[in-house]
């Protein structure tokens, strides 16, 4: 097997002056066109994490322990490296795409300047190679929403162009932080059915609190929990047989199909108690 | 006799100077004690449906009725019957609760509305009977004094549970009630939900895109497209035989493990 | 450090909240009478030199600084008190009923200060107190725009919607959701206004529509520093540069809270 794209190794996040512990020590690779999943509930680290691999962290963060992308070490990077990086190398999927578009900026230039930092030579082709991804990302007619503002978008057509922006620059790293959680079911699916699509080739990591929508893209999944990974290894596996309580908790209450209506539906805290949900 | 109703009831929103028909005119009726899920995609019409329903949009024509009486073109102090038995359960509870608010005001304003006092049998907001709403919840009363940005997520949608059963109502609005919240805790929610509805024999309209929510906790469901109801009938018969391609694509795309 | 603004504005305006407060109670002389030669340059036992009748600046200045704060707060708060809830009101009320202020605001918006003040002082006669009226009448507009601006958005949230389905009246919902939800923007607001009204002070003093001549504003000061701009150019200097720190003291704290209270940039911090 050929190196990981991604190495994380004893990565701990603290935050602010009681030293809390957001990430715990955590390692991890990501393999060159894999897509590792992280799963976890709000406050567990994942979102922590998948920020710091970006170098989006506040500066009241601390952060200890290696992230290697490429054999090259992103702890204590100078946040002009990091930008650069940032625009080339590693991309991000927000969960909101109406907060990570730029308002006041039409969509296809917002991808055109993505597209420009590759292509400074040839500088007719840029609005050219904007629609051929508009294309690429399903819209159907990506002259008319190449010239929209993000807010003329529907909530599917902005994760669209996101995915587009993000993807525009063949990024070694994509990171996915909930992107389908603001959609709904119909528009999620088809978002994940392009995210499948369009990751591959990519490596990938693709944050979520949902099991069912980690499965439509990834093929091995990390459980975190309270800053920790409980868990990790194929995804169809972890399902079938899980180890740890919580992720059994998981995947029990995530099946509100299984339950007859009126029944109780199961929930984590039948199967792991910490803190209260 | 029902306690909702919608006769030809059709909303029309200005959208960049358009007018644009969110529900086109619908009839629908709701019995006491009746557990009714509105389901559709985003944009589809279904919140609209809903917040008719509760007179927080006005129909563009036909009629909305709340115990066989009708809430349109009612200022807000005369809707007082309304106020008094209906209430509704937000989506996010981020935004349906006041951050600058103590969990003791929030869960008590409802008991100190001047239009629920006129119903009589409104208990005081005392400290025992506001403990109790909220360990009724499932929280506890030391949580009285905390603030929304103190709780989890779960834990706050629990708070506007609390806020909107303390007045003992007859009908229940929820709107997408857990799809804010992680998948994780969303099944403690859903089970305080149901022992509520339940217990309290309240009519529920579940407004959802997740079929999985609707098929556990509703009776009966409408499916709604872009304004119009597209298939109704029993929950098991809709959803396991969907006839309308529509229903047939939200149940091709709900997720399972 | 983006808090530097918040820092810097909070200690000029400490700095002229001393030297206001010590002015209660004592200047080194009095600041109208003519205690030594006239127009000595700054030195002892003048330090800041004295005017062109032989009063001490350096007493002047701080006894500027009391009536400054009073101008201030005086012609804030009274816009604040019709401004913000006009504003709410306005932001409240859906259709015309809302409307109206909300356009009357923006009319007067338009209207200077310095005309309203021109006409006060011709109806009135010019003092200290005819400037903070036109002043806080001219300051108005801006609560009630910004007022109006901040309830829309809280208007929109939730817990008003939930506090209107539980029958809460509007009243009720102005004073326990609306108002705690929109006093961080009105701090805000009131800090610019500050700034604002010191300087629109200073002006009409200067144009000699504001105080009289038994109060020594800093405004004053520098109106009659201008008879000896060429020779004892100094003698405007000080007034000038108490009016620019107080000014920009209740500037940079206005920034400095938008900044801390801008939801978008405290999530980058």
């Amino acid at each position: 097997m050929s190196d990981p794209v991604l190495q994380v190794r004893d990565l701990t996040i603290t935050f602010g002056r009681r030293q809390q512990k957001a990430v715990d020590s955590i390692s991890f690779d990501v393999g060159a066109d894999e897509r590792l999943g992280i799963i976890g509930q709000s406050g567990s680290g994942k979102s922590v994490t998948a920020l710091a691999i970006m170098g989006l962290l506040p500066d009241h963060a601390r952060v200890t322990g290696s992230i290697r992308f490429d054999g090259r070490e992103l702890v204590g990077l100078p946040e002009r490296e990091y930008r650069q990086l940032r625009g080339d190398d590693i991309a991000m999927i927000f969960q909101e795409p109406m907060t990570a578009l730029d308002p006041t900026m039409k969509v296809g230039r917002q991808i055109g300047e993505v597209v420009a930092l590759h292509h400074a030579d040839q500088r007719g082709g840029i609005r050219d190679d904007v629609l051929t991804w508009l294309e690429r990302v399903g819209i159907v007619e990506p002259a008319r929403i190449a010239d929209s503002f993000p807010h003329e978008l529907s909530g599917g057509q902005r994760q669209r162009a996101l995915i587009a922006m993000a993807l525009a620059n063949h990024p070694g790293l994509v990171l996915c932080d909930e992107p389908t959680t603001a959609l709904d079911v119909l528009v999620q699916r088809q978002i994940l059915a392009l995210l499948d699509e369009q990751l591959e080739g990519h490596s990938a990591i693709f944050v979520s609190h949902d099991l069912a929508v980690v499965r439509q893209v990834c093929r091995r999944v990390a459980v975190m929990l309270e800053g920790r990974i409980v868990e990790e290894g194929p995804i169809d596996q972890i399902i079938a047989e899980p180890q740890h309580p919580y992720t059994q908790g998981l995947i029990a209450s995530a099946r509100i199909d299984r339950v007859q209506p009126g029944e109780r539906l199961p929930s984590v805290a039948d199967f792991y108690r910490a803190g209260d949900a | 006799m029902s306690i909702v109703e919608l006769r030809g009831a059709e909303v029309t929103y200005r959208r960049a100077g358009q007018p644009f028909v969110a529900l086109h005119p619908t009839d629908v009726v709701i019995e006491p004690g009746e557990r009714v899920g509105v389901v559709g995609g985003s944009g589809s019409g279904k919140t609209t449906m809903a917040r008719l329903m509760l007179g927080l949009v006005p129909p563009s024509q036909g009629d909305a009725l709340f115990d066989d009486r009708s809430i349109v073109g009612l200022p807000e102090r005369q809707r007082g019957w309304l106020r008094a038995r209906a209430s509704m359960v937000f989506q996010d509870p981020n935004s349906s609760l006041n951050p600058r608010m103590k969990l003791r005001d929030i869960v008590g304003e409802p008991l100190r509305s001047p239009v629920l006092r006129n119903r009589g049998d409104v208990p005081e907001p005392t400290p025992e009977v506001l403990a109790g709403a909220l360990e009724g919840v499932g929280l506890t009363a030391e949580m009285l004094d905390r603030y929304p940005h103190q709780l989890s997520g779960g834990q706050r949608q629990r708070v506007a549970i609390a806020r909107a059963l303390i007045s003992d109502p007859a009908f229940l609005v929820a709107d997408e009630p857990v799809s804010a919240l992680d998948v994780s805790v969303r099944a403690q929610v859903l089970n305080l939900l149901t022992d509520e509805v339940n217990e309290r024999s309240l009519a529920l309209v579940l407004v959802s895109h997740d079929l999985a929510i609707v098929r556990h906790l509703c009776e009966r469901v409408l499916v709604v497209e872009r304004g119009h109801i597209v298939e109704q009938g029993a929950v098991a018969d809709v959803l396991d035989n969907p006839q309308h391609p529509y229903t047939q694509a939200l149940v091709d795309a709900t997720l399972s493990l | 450090m983006k808090r530097a603004t918040l820092y810097l504005g909070l200690s000029l305006i400490g700095l002229v909240v001393l030297l206001a407060v010590v002015g209660i109670f004592w200047t080194p002389y009095s600041p109208t009478a003519m205690v030594g030669p006239r127009l000595a340059r700054p030195g002892w036992p003048h330090l800041l030199g004295t005017d062109g009748f032989g009063a001490d600046i350096f007493s002047r200045i701080i006894n500027g600084a009391k009536i400054v704060l009073l101008v201030g707060i005086v012609s804030v708060s009274g816009a604040a008190l019709v401004g913000v809830p006009t504003g709410i009101f306005a932001g409240m009320k859906r259709g015309w009923a809302g409307e109206i202020p909300a356009r009357l605001a923006d009319i007067l918006y338009g209207f200077p200060a310095l005309l309203l003040a021109i006409l006060f002082a011709a109806a009135l006669g010019g003092s200290t107190w005819t400037a903070m009226l036109a002043i806080s009448i001219s300051t108005v507009p801006a609560f009630v725009r910004i007022a109006r601006a901040a309830t829309l958005q809280v208007m929109s949230q939730g817990y008003v919607e939930a506090a209107r389905l539980s029958g809460t009246p509007s009243p009720s919902v102005a004073v326990r959701h609306v108002l705690p939800n929109i006093a961080p923007v009105l701090g805000v607001q009131a800090s610019v206004s500050f700034g604002i009204a010191i300087l629109a002070e200073a002006g009409l003093s200067y144009l000699g529509l504001g105080s009289r001549a038994s109060e020594p504003t800093w405004g004053r000061m520098l109106r009659e520093a201008q008879d000896y701009i060429f020779s004892e150019p100094i003698q405007a200097l000080w007034p000038g540069l108490a009016i620019a720190v107080a000014t920009m003291g209740f500037n940079l704290l206005g920034d400095g809270l938008r900044d801390l209270l801008d939801p978008r940039l405290r999530e980058l911090r």
